[in-house]
């Protein structure tokens, strides 16, 4: 069992005091990232009334299970990301729906996107330059990657679930989810430790 | 699957949580013995958790902390709910003929009350003996009580046919849980053991349940089992090794009762 370090982060502080039960560090935590997880959420499911209840989901286990966090294991938003990505997967296997193949891309517009900077200009602007480096990062995969991604990512399928939704050869499919990771891990650099 | 280079080049498809169980035993078997494997590993998660910040933010809408904050403060809210409940009007009480008055009317032939009479005697000297058997049943398991100490663990509402115990060995460092009456999980899906100490938390085995809902596994685990102050069972993502739970709690435990 490895012991907690003190990481000088603000989200990490943010959620020690959420773990003690500060209503407003959680209402702090919701306003830097509640509208990035829904963003998320929404890609997988396309629709906001579930992915508002899958975010909900999410903040109601940080602030009943925050102190299971463990900061040894990555940062307090990838540990967001990932129970939001998670638990939409989840729904979307018990409705079962599929992920709307044409729906996913990483690059799409649609009505319910708002601007960065609206709740924290300063925290935003910190996430919408983060939210750049990554855009920019899938934008270098080759389209055939960038979409055996993002049916990995948004629709949780597996290997030979892409390779037959797509008809594409099981080998090629892990072929391009290896070298896509590969060259993005490459291309966040500094980002990824 | 045994190629060890093989297994490394899945480890990107681990990280985003894809592969198929034989695949993803493949890749933690390879992790418990590769330190750099497990490095590799850190840094993929670390492109997977970046990767949602591609997608464009989504407001919510305007009452979404109000709901939330109502979600968080159930007692609260059931206490309000609870006055507003208006009283149910009883209906006049009917009077039924009461099982005395039932039974009477039936045993009315003298014939039918000698047989009766007959059949409750030989009734009194079986239970008699099987009461006498299930006592010494009971003196061997409770012996046994003495010796194993037990962790009963608590269903959540809505898991309440699932029961589940835990049955440590004598020195309490190690154990094995038991449970049953499990709803299978969903596809995809695994029931887990986690265990808390001092806020931190260490995953237990996977409970690999028959079409009953029954499971009994080992606990492997190098921190004495009696030194933890929560157990929880949840359902997880299968292939998901994030080291901490991020399911629905089905059975727990927890030495502040």
């Amino acid at each position: 069992m490895k012991k907690i370090e003190q990481p000088h982060q603000e989200d990490y502080l943010i959620l020690q005091r959420i773990v003690a039960r500060d209503e407003a560090a959680l209402r702090q935590l919701m306003d830097r990232y509640k509208n990035r997880l829904m963003g998320v959420s929404f890609k997988v499911l396309y629709s906001r009334e579930l992915a508002e209840e899958v975010v909900m989901d999410v903040f109601v286990r940080v602030w009943e299970r925050g102190s299971t966090f463990k900061p040894d294991r990555g940062n307090v938003r990838g540990w967001l990301m990932q129970m939001t990505r998670n638990r939409s997967i989840d729904y979307l296997r018990k409705s079962g729906r599929r992920v709307d193949d044409e729906a996913i891309g990483w690059t799409d517009v649609h009505d319910n996107v708002i601007p960065s900077g609206k709740n924290d200009p300063e925290k935003s602007t910190q996430q919408g330059f983060l939210a750049k480096q990554v855009q920019a990062a899938l934008a270098e995969l080759s389209e055939d990657q960038q979409r055996v991604l993002s049916l990995a990512y948004f629709g949780g399928m597996s290997n030979s679930e892409i390779a037959a939704e797509t008809g594409i050869p099981l080998g090629t499919v892990k072929t391009r989810i290896r070298r896509g990771m590969l060259k993005l891990k490459e291309s966040l650099g500094t980002l990824v430790t | 699957m045994n190629d060890k280079d093989e297994i490394q080049e899945l480890i990107p498809a681990y990280a985003l949580g894809i592969l198929d169980a034989e695949e993803a035993a493949a890749v933690e078997a390879l992790l418990a013995e590769s330190h750099s494997a497990r490095e590799e590993l850190a840094q993929y998660q670390q492109v997977s958790d970046l990767m949602g910040m591609a997608a464009a933010p989504v407001q919510t809408s305007a009452d979404f902390e109000d709901r939330l904050f109502a979600r968080i403060k159930p007692a609260a809210d059931t206490a309000t709910e609870s006055a507003k409940v208006k009283p149910v009007q009883q209906p006049a009480p009917v009077h039924q003929p009461s099982f005395m008055d039932r039974l009477l009317s039936f045993l009315d032939p003298p014939a039918m009350r000698l047989a009766t009479g007959l059949a409750a005697l030989i009734f009194l000297v079986a239970a008699g003996f099987l009461f006498s058997q299930n006592q010494n049943l009971s003196n061997q398991i409770a012996e046994t009580d003495e010796n194993l100490p037990t962790i009963q663990l608590a269903s959540v509402e809505t898991a309440s046919s699932a029961v589940g115990m835990m049955i440590l060995s004598q020195n309490g460092a190690n154990g094995t849980i038991v449970v049953d009456g499990l709803a299978a999980p969903g596809d995809g899906q695994v029931h887990r053991l986690w265990m808390y100490k001092d806020g931190n938390v260490d995953a237990g085995p996977v409970l690999e349940l028959n079409p009953r809902g029954y499971s009994a596994s080992w606990i492997r685990t190098s921190t004495p089992l009696d030194s933890y102050d929560r157990f929880e069972v949840t359902v997880e993502l299968a292939g998901n090794e994030s080291g901490v739970p991020e399911g629905d709690v089905v059975l727990s435990w927890s030495s502040d009762g």
